[in-house]
């Protein structure tokens, strides 16, 4: 099968630009458009940006906004245009203009301000930080034990609704050239909120039907223990949801009674002394080694290390699934990278990926489009 | 017009929420998703609220109905060899199998890839388990928010004291849900198609999400992000914080000059140039919190964005409800279900429209336990009614 052609038309979108690295991931031919400078992404981003980027074809246009021709054959001959809400006219415009007629290709549109609050944000970047908070998550995180109260919200440093935006993007396009040619919808977008209230559901749930809007930092899903705990080098967490796995967790702190504690047996008795079981199990992990959680856990009893960056870099199970793989930045710099699911699917055996230069492919790009 | 993926069957072996959400996403794209439940392991969420009316039932949970909106459901009991012959015949009919028990659980029921495939060659299955079909921890127990923890989220989520905070249970699960549908829907793209196990793992999944911040650790911050001020404070209103994010020098600019004034915008910014963010973080959380203390919500943040700051309201989960940006966006959804009356959740994620400019949407609600047991096994698989009522009074069904 013949790759997909796709063009990447947005503007320091990490949404967007993960959607395409998505469509890489699964095979297909991506082209990125930049102005002549080269996306600012590149700038702005770091190391990310050679992630979100590698892989792609980069061609440029003409002057700081992309209206010439060339460009327009080019978006008119692409099967989808995935864009952010900048591009989003250009692309419709650009592809009525260069296509003679003909069907327009679909266009996703990825990481749309899509809430009152959200409008704040500023129509130049994406910001998951302003995303986060924006769009009711940063209201509950980081949720809090009763007595351990928050400082105030935080946003924790990662891509979760910008990613999460781009993986929505990336089904959108998928999906609408699965579909047969006469049921091509003609444009599909995803916004950050909307990306945001499936994990809000229960939340949502407990407003709609019991008038119960959450507080800050509150903890909707009442279980204990559900808690980091310092143990000798580093932290733990332990997440006892049934009352088997209760038993389970005293048996292996040596304090069978507890579990035969008739005040402990459910799991809303539990939550009512999660303050006691919190302490209790403080100052049982606290001389024991991290590495202890893998006999927990073969105990049945559910618990994980609580890694940091550096412990991910080393992590076992990642290492055997072969999460790990390079990539070769515009300035010829190999990284080392992550792998998403999608390549270890579907990519393509062309490794490393490569991060092209502001325009590597213009060239390349225009011959093909006079090509028969 | 119909929805792309109308046509498609998907046959949803899940629980929880993980493999939920991605059959809720197929079934918003239209696909038709039948949730396949055992009558004797009801879905945690099922037996748990928050319930219209507070009217407890099993068939009433808001939480479930939120996330199995737009399905179809069954019941059969997998355990039985009527049963498990069964889902092999619905099997030969779907294009897509989603299971996300632990690993070796549907080979342990007789109902693995290999048997699956020899009942129909085209055949997806998705495994989305915690940690993966291989690996030495793959038979590992892996809850939301453990996986968290495990993910590297809640090492990430730490005030300046750096204790790692409970975060919200989210990441892993949503984000393997979402890597299963891209790929069930890649795979879908394949003509011809052929059968394929589609193994997708929540813990690299939740581990992507901080792609960037593990670029930096693996390999030395060879290019580090431009700078970039953030912060959250609150505002003279009792729960109402507002959050701005500057990093262009026009944005840092009017920032510095509205919370500190223009007499030190200077030398805040040769301190931010000359030392970095960090170095100047608590300088800027001081002098915002002060300004913000001063302020109503929508007044600081009025002038902040009239001055070109991004600046968003913390926003409170109830507000989200009646934002009239995501109802014109058709965000919500309200289907009418058959015990519950109208019910009202999240829509789908992804808006599509056709040229005409208009919505097909799948407004089917959260299907009954065992609520399409006559169209599952008599339209289906033709079975005629008499065998139905026999499976259903020997619980087969």
């Amino acid at each position: 099968m013949r790759p997909p052609l796709v063009l990447s038309l947005s503007r320091d979108s990490v949404p967007c630009e993960f959607a395409t690295r998505l469509a890489v991931d699964a095979g297909f031919d991506v082209v990125k458009a930049e102005p002549p400078g080269g996306d600012v992404l590149r700038e702005r981003r770091g190391l990310l940006a050679s992630f979100l980027l590698a892989g792609k074809r980069s061609v440029t246009y003409g002057s700081d906004t992309p209206d010439d021709e060339e460009f327009a054959r080019l978006a008119a001959r692409c099967e989808a245009i995935v864009t952010d809400e900048w591009g989003h006219a250009h692309a419709a415009a650009l592809t009525a203009r260069g296509n003679g007629g003909r069907a327009t290709p679909p266009l996703i549109v990825v990481g749309e301000r899509d809430s009152s609050a959200l409008q704040g944000m500023s129509a130049q970047h994406s910001d998951e930080f302003l995303a986060f908070h924006g769009s009711g998550l940063g209201y509950l995180t980081p949720r809090v034990m009763p007595g351990y109260p928050s400082a105030g919200p935080l946003c924790p440093d990662a891509n979760l609704l910008e990613f999460l935006s781009g993986l929505y993007g990336a089904i959108a396009l998928f999906s609408l050239l699965a579909a047969p040619d006469g049921r091509r919808h003609q444009s599909a977008t995803t916004g950050l909120c909307a990306a945001a209230l499936p994990l809000l559901r229960r939340e949502i749930a407990a407003v709609l039907y019991e008038d119960a809007a959450p507080h800050r930092a509150e903890r909707i899903w009442k279980v204990s223990p559900a808690e980091v705990h310092r143990c000798r080098d580093g932290w733990l967490f332990v997440d006892v949801i049934e009352d088997i796995q209760w038993l389970r967790l005293c048996e292996y702190m040596d304090m069978p009674e507890l579990g035969k504690d008739p005040s402990y047996t459910t799991r809303e008795q539990r939550f009512a002394h999660a303050e006691t079981i919190c302490a209790l199990l403080d100052q049982f992990f606290a001389n024991r080694p991290q590495s202890c959680w893998i006999e927990a856990q073969s105990r049945g009893i559910p618990i994980a290390p609580v890694n940091s960056l550096e412990d991910l870099a080393a992590d076992a199970q990642l290492g055997a699934r072969g999460f790990w793989s390079t990539l070769v930045t515009a300035e010829g710099q190999t990284l080392r990278t992550p792998t998403t699911p999608l390549e270890r699917l579907f990519g393509t055996p062309d490794k490393p990926l490569r991060v092209p230069r502001v325009g590597q492919h213009s060239a390349e790009v225009v011959a093909q489009l006079d090509a028969p | 017009m119909s929805l792309p993926l109308a046509g498609t069957r998907v046959l949803e072996l899940t629980h929880v929420w993980s493999g939920p959400l991605c059959g809720q996403i197929l079934a918003d794209l239209g696909a038709e998703v039948i949730r396949v439940e055992s009558r004797s392991h009801l879905d945690i969420h099922r037996r748990g609220g928050p319930y219209p009316d507070n009217i407890p039932g099993i068939n009433r949970s808001g939480t479930w109905n939120a996330q199995n909106r737009g399905k179809r459901g069954c019941t059969l009991d997998l355990k039985s060899g009527e049963g498990k012959a069964l889902f092999l015949q619905l099997s030969a009919r779907s294009d897509v199998v989603i299971e996300n028990f632990t690993p070796g659980t549907l080979a342990k029921l007789g109902l693995g890839f290999e048997t699956l495939k020899d009942g129909n060659p085209r055949i997806l299955l998705l495994s989305l388990s915690g940690y993966g079909q291989t690996g030495p921890h793959r038979d590992s127990l892996a809850y939301g928010p453990m996986m968290d923890a495990a993910i590297g989220i809640s090492a990430a989520t730490t005030y300046e004291d750096g204790i790692p905070r409970a975060a919200n249970g989210w990441a892993a699960d949503v984000g393997g849900a979402l890597y299963g549908c891209a790929a069930i829907a890649r795979a879908l793209l394949e003509q011809p198609r052929s059968a394929r196990h589609l193994d997708v793992s929540q813990f690299e999944a939740g581990v992507l999400f901080l792609t960037g911040p593990l670029l930096g650790a693996l390999n030395g911050n060879a290019a580090p992000e431009r700078p970039v001020i953030r912060a959250a404070a609150p505002t003279r209103e009792p729960d109402r914080w507002i959050a701005v994010s500057a990093g262009t020098l026009e944005e840092l600019t009017a920032l510095f000059d509205m919370i500190a004034g223009p007499q030190s915008t200077t030398g805040l910014m040769r301190r931010l140039h000359a030392n970095g963010v960090a170095e100047c973080s608590v300088e800027v959380q001081t002098s915002f919190e002060r300004w913000a203390r001063t302020h109503q919500a929508d007044e600081a943040l009025a002038r902040l964005q009239a001055a070109g700051v991004p600046a968003v309201p913390i926003t409170r989960i109830a507000d989200l409800l009646g934002d009239p940006e995501l109802a014109v966006r058709q965000a919500w959804s309200e289907v009418e279900h058959a015990e519950c009356g109208s019910t009202c959740s999240y829509g789908p994620a992804i808006r599509l429209t056709d040229a005409n400019g208009s919505r097909p949407l799948n407004n089917r609600a959260a299907p009954l336990l065992g609520g399409d047991n006559d169209h599952v096994y008599g339209d289906i698989l033709g079975l005629p009614a008499e065998r139905l009522k026999d499976l259903a009074a020997r619980k087969i069904i």
